[in-house]
């Protein structure tokens, strides 16, 4: 919302407050300045002056010598290089010791032997353009056209430019103060100043129109017209136009300017219709018909559906209620009598129709936060008192309106106490109702009770906390104490046992060297298509964003693994190499029901580019983690689509597949651009139980007795179940084993290989013997004889 | 007999004495405690001494023997120790020698930032609860006392999929999945991602953290959560940073503000950080909007509370100096590593 310094000051006394300190205010009491700008800056030396005489400089042949006339005895002398000066024109003229808005700094000089006490300003000189001062672009020195201008005016003022705009940011929840009138009265009720008397006054007579409404939709609760006959239409006064352009509004006419006058000092949103063209003189307000059609004032046919409220006449809409009004019934050069409406629609209603049709106004943007009834009499009567002072038309006598405006607020009572319990510190009763008086609000205390009646515009009052921030608001945060609980219950706090586990991974994830990323959850269905995921993988049922920013962003992941191919990609594209990534993040399972909430997994995911990445480095990883979990994982061949299909496994864990573990399937890689192998795991980790405090195994008593065995076996044997065989065989006693060598080549045949076992036997409660050790090391041969046809090396 | 001995000992302790190496003090020992030894002669020649003689001749043979082993083993330990001097001389590294450190991964900005934040308020006894990112619309918006025609409901602001369910705009979903599993006195902390509809530019992004803080209880007041904040700021920030609370909106608080903190670049003088205001939006925050507390079933006229929520890039970018929130979600190993 842009306001300026003096708009506000026509409600409220500001003469003793500085622009800045305004600022300082408005923020104070929750309306932020996004900016303050100051418009005179630079022109606070520049005056309009009158080139009495023009000669030609005696040594320089480019510079005209002008006595200018500023309203003072004595002229001054300027010299200029334009040629577009002539004796008897009106020029902005820069006096000595002037610090133009472009940064010049002008000074008394001489220039080839006469003196020049300042400098005649072009357009751009001052900062200005066409849409400030018409002319102001034209090459040489700025004419002003208005030769009754006083001569020595200060040229900020002569342009309206001598005042500060501020733009504001008004909370969604204070529609109230979207005007000028609206943010006065906040600042009033800070200052403890009055709003100056603002009643509008205007003549009205019999009009001899006939006209009549007729409402007929529940999303218009207020509707009020009246009519102005035989309008002379022309240009609005400067000062108007001056305003409008201050805060972004383009003059048109006077009409059409008035009503936005009115819109940005009440934020009443006005429209004004052309009388002649109303068939039937009356104004129906109605639901539209299904594809009825309206021309609107930007030019566009807009098709509506029966959601959407009209202004219409006894034939066909003439405006979009709200939003916009119809082109052809607009005010124009040969319009005679208008009607004039201010009306109040209903939030959800004006929003609706102004998204489905893509159109957003000025007035749009004010239904949409909410327009009170009662604001629609302000608006309709300040409109008027301008007509009537503008001498535009002849005002009707009958206002016409469907229902009477509640003047009454709500009243809000509550145990005067609450506000100490809220805030933590005691308001004086005397202060208490001063500062809601200032904000309309009439308080009354009885007993212990508080008691306040709300003005009918504040539709935002609506129970006793809205009082309380409305009094710490204007008492001042800065008079809250600052205490820490101490009057709360003791409590213990910790982390959640996903918190924990997630600090645990990230830490044992960044001490094997992976860095950690964060990625984003939707992804592009494509992504889907790189990893080669089959049409009816589960892994295809994505939630998708009904209103994605794009595609690329329109699914939520049911894999992190591709996100993080991305980011490599991305990384070896800058010509990042050797490095790993993770990832513990969710994944989103589509529900059974379309009403449930998905499935939010937690999951790691794991990718490794590094150098030395392998298979094997990979799981080490993976049961560095199981050991961590005290999770026992085993693995059985995999049938992710992505991951190459001889080099890759399902992570198993109590009988359940709880990820996966391997290389990424070539292909893949290629199509994410990356020309390096890639190993990756990714864990779900929703199911994992949290650790149990487990109690020590005591140290043992008797001393263990290590033996090596070397087994020459088929290629093709499995290396983990042959350990399984071997600890299955060993019982009890065997304490660890540990496969420490695989040998390939001579003197073995091709397709051998030589795999050696470190085995540890132990017994708890005697020292183990030679002859109970052989018997077990021919046990476990026997049995990796039998299972895999092993030979002893 | 004794004078043999005291021969032989002394011709022992000179050999001993003079040996340089192992091997020859394993000869001395031989020839002297051997089985063929001089004292082993001696010992087996006790036999023929008379019975008289026989206890103090043993006694002195013994003491002989035991001398001899402690002076071997004595020039034992001094053989190895110049042995190992000698190996320590020539063993030696480089210091200076450029190694490639074992590898270390670095915790990503926000997970750091998150775990400041959830180390610091469990300390003062808040409990982290997990939420979800794909939420209904009762728990994001209508239970929070968002009216349906409010504009944070908007498919202009919000991530659908369909009319019931749609990615959390804000953490404060948990603040009612809390409320509705556990009933006052509530301090928890909760932290994650969320979703607005934003292009991703330098300082947006349609998914970033927020980190969500709320207390429940008969005894909480706005001034509470006033000397919370001004504490978390200067946990975050330092001592000498100060708190600014404006008055703001936010449906499910009453009242509800902003606090900005003094700039952490030019210390509140104004710089080009804080757009030379001297201050740095931080969060929102405000007193449980009763309403709020009786959706989730707490009686507000016995329980108030008080909320906070923070947006954790904002945070990372100003305490790290980052200028572009891209950078927070492209892992490029270059930004990555410089958190290590």
């Amino acid at each position: 919302m842009i306001v300026t310094y003096k708009w506000l000051n026509d409600f409220i006394d500001l003469e003793n407050y500085t622009p800045k300190q305004v600022a300082d205010l408005f923020t104070s009491i929750g309306y932020e300045v996004d900016e303050m700008k100051e418009l005179s800056k630079g022109m606070e030396r520049v005056v309009v002056g009158k080139i009495e005489k023009l000669s030609r400089h005696p040594n320089a042949d480019r510079l005209q010598v002008c006595e200018i006339n500023i309203g003072q005895k004595k002229p001054v002398q300027i010299l200029t290089a334009a040629t577009n000066v002539f004796e008897g024109a009106l020029v902005p003229a820069a006096l000595d010791g002037a610090n133009l808005p472009n940064g010049v700094c002008i000074k008394t000089s001489n220039m080839r032997g006469l003196e020049s006490q300042g400098m005649l300003c072009s357009g751009e000189e001052l900062c200005i353009d066409n849409s400030v001062y018409d002319g102001a672009l034209v090459d040489g020195i700025m004419i002003i056209k208005e030769q009754d201008t006083p001569l020595g005016t200060n040229i900020a003022k002569f342009l309206g430019l001598d005042d500060v705009v501020y733009d504001i940011s008004v909370l969604a929840n204070r529609p109230d103060c979207q005007s000028v009138k609206g943010l006065a009265k906040e600042l009033g009720a800070a200052l403890n100043l009055p709003l100056k008397d603002a009643t509008f006054r205007y003549k009205a007579s019999k009009v001899d129109l006939p006209f009549s409404i007729d409402v007929r939709d529940d999303d218009c609760p207020y509707f009020l017209a009246c009519v102005v006959k035989d309008v002379k239409l022309g240009p609005s006064p400067l000062w108007m136009q001056q305003r409008l352009k201050l805060v972004g509004m383009r003059p048109i006419n006077n009409i059409v300017d008035i009503t936005n006058y009115v819109l940005w000092e009440l934020g009443q949103p006005l429209h004004a219709y052309d009388y002649d063209k109303i068939r039937g003189q009356t104004i129906v307000v109605r639901k539209a018909a299904k594809g009825e059609k309206v021309l609107a004032l930007d030019d566009n046919v807009y098709e509506l559906d029966s959601t959407m409220t009209v202004i219409a006449d006894s034939e066909k809409p003439i405006g979009l209620a709200g939003i916009k009004g119809g082109a052809e019934y607009s005010v124009n050069d040969k319009t005679k009598n208008i009607v004039l409406e201010s009306a109040s629609f209903k939030r959800e209603s004006i929003r609706k129709t102004s998204r489905k049709l893509g159109i957003r106004t000025d007035a749009s943007a004010r239904y949409e936060r909410g327009v009170a009834p009662i604001s629609c009499v302000a608006g309709v009567d300040r409109a008027l008192a301008l007509i009537h002072e503008l001498k535009v038309g002849k005002i009707s006598n009958e206002i016409v309106s469907n229902t009477s405006v509640e003047t009454r607020g709500k009243t809000i009572t509550f145990a005067l106490d609450y506000v100490n319990r809220l805030l933590g510190i005691e308001i004086p009763e005397m202060e208490i109702i001063r500062i809601l008086g200032n904000l309309g609000i009439i308080a009354t205390v009885k007993g212990k009770k508080l008691s306040c009646i709300t003005p009918p515009i504040r539709n935002d009052l609506d129970g006793p906390s809205d009082i309380v921030e409305e009094l710490i608001r204007y008492y001042g945060f800065d008079k809250l104490e600052s205490t820490n609980m101490q009057k709360t219950t003791p409590i213990n706090g910790g982390l959640s046992e996903k918190q924990e586990l997630k600090n645990k991974l990230v830490d044992l994830m960044t001490s094997v060297g992976a860095n950690e990323v964060f990625t984003y959850s939707f992804t592009s269905p494509k992504q889907l298509d790189k990893l080669l995921i089959a049409k009816n993988s589960v892994l295809r049922n994505v939630m998708q964003i009904s209103n994605p920013l794009s595609l690329d962003y329109s699914i939520m992941r049911t894999t992190i693994t591709g996100s993080l191919l991305e980011v490599i990609s991305n990384n070896l594209a800058h010509k990042n190499t050797d490095f790993s990534l993770f990832e513990i993040a969710s994944t989103y399972e589509m529900p059974q029901q379309s009403t449930e909430l998905p499935i939010e997994h937690n999951v790691l995911s794991f990718v490794d580019v590094s150098n030395d990445a392998d298979f094997y480095s990979t799981k080490s990883i993976v049961e560095m983690i199981g050991q961590s979990l005290g999770l026992t994982l085993s693995y059985k061949p995999s049938t992710v689509s992505y991951l190459h299909p001889n080099i890759s496994a399902d992570i198993v864990w109590a009988n359940k597949t709880i990820g996966y573990i391997g290389k990424i399937h070539p292909r893949v890689c290629k199509n994410f651009d990356i020309n390096q192998d890639v190993y990756c795991f990714e864990i779900v980790l929703d199911s994992i139980p949290q650790r149990k405090v487990k109690k020590v195994k005591p140290l043992p008593k008797f001393p263990a007795s290590v033996r090596d065995m070397a087994v020459v076996v088929n290629e093709e044997t499995k290396t983990g179940e042959m350990l399984n065989a071997i600890v299955k065989a060993a019982g009890q006693m065997c304490e660890d084993v540990e496969l420490f060598d695989i040998y390939r080549g001579t003197p073995l045949a091709n397709g051998e290989k030589s795999v050696a076992w470190k085995l540890t036997f132990r017994k708890q409660d005697a020292t183990i013997t030679q002859q109970e050790v052989n018997d077990l090391f021919d046990k476990i041969l026997n049995e990796l004889k039998v299972k895999f046809n092993a030979k002893l090396r | 007999m004794q004078q043999k001995i005291e021969q032989i000992m002394k011709e022992a302790e000179k050999e001993i004495v003079s040996a340089n190496n192992k091997n020859s003090l394993i000869q001395i020992n031989a020839k002297y405690l051997g089985k063929n030894g001089e004292l082993s002669g001696l010992m087996r020649g006790l036999k023929d001494v008379s019975n008289e003689e026989k206890p103090k001749l043993g006694a002195i043979l013994n003491e002989a023997r035991d001398r001899i082993l402690e002076l071997v083993k004595q020039k034992e330990t001094e053989l190895e120790d110049a042995e190992l001097d000698e190996k320590i001389k020539t063993e030696k590294v480089d210091i200076t020698m450029p190694v490639k450190p074992k590898k270390l991964g670095a915790i990503h900005p926000i997970e750091q930032i998150q775990r400041d934040l959830i180390n610091y308020f469990v300390s003062q006894g808040f409990t982290v609860m997990d939420g979800k990112e794909i939420e209904s619309d009762y728990y994001c918006f209508e239970a929070l006392n968002v009216p349906k025609d409010h504009p944070a409901r908007d498919a202009q602001d919000t991530f659908y999929f369909d009319a019931e369910r749609l990615l959390r705009v804000h953490t404060s979903a948990t603040q009612i999945r809390t409320m509705e599993n556990k009933k006052p006195p509530i301090k928890m902390i909760s932290t994650g991602r969320v979703y607005r509809v934003d292009e991703v530019d330098a300082t947006h992004s349609p998914m970033f953290n927020q980190f969500e803080i709320l207390v429940v209880d008969e005894n909480v007041t706005l001034s509470d959560l006033k000397g919370v904040l001004e504490n978390l700021v200067k946990h975050l920030f330092g001592e000498k940073t100060q708190v600014r609370l404006r008055p703001s909106y936010f449906p499910f608080t009453e009242p509800s503000l902003e606090a900005d903190a003094t700039c952490v670049h030019c210390g509140g003088k104004g710089c080009s950080v804080c757009k030379q205001t001297g201050f740095i939006e931080l969060l929102g925050a405000g007193m449980v909007h009763p309403n709020v507390l009786k959706n989730c079933g707490i009686d507000p006229n016995k329980y108030v509370g008080f909320a906070a929520g923070l947006g954790l890039e904002r945070l990372a970018m100003i305490k790290y100096g980052i200028n572009d929130m891209r950078d927070l979600f492209d892992g490029n190993i270059k930004f990555l590593k410089q958190f290590k």
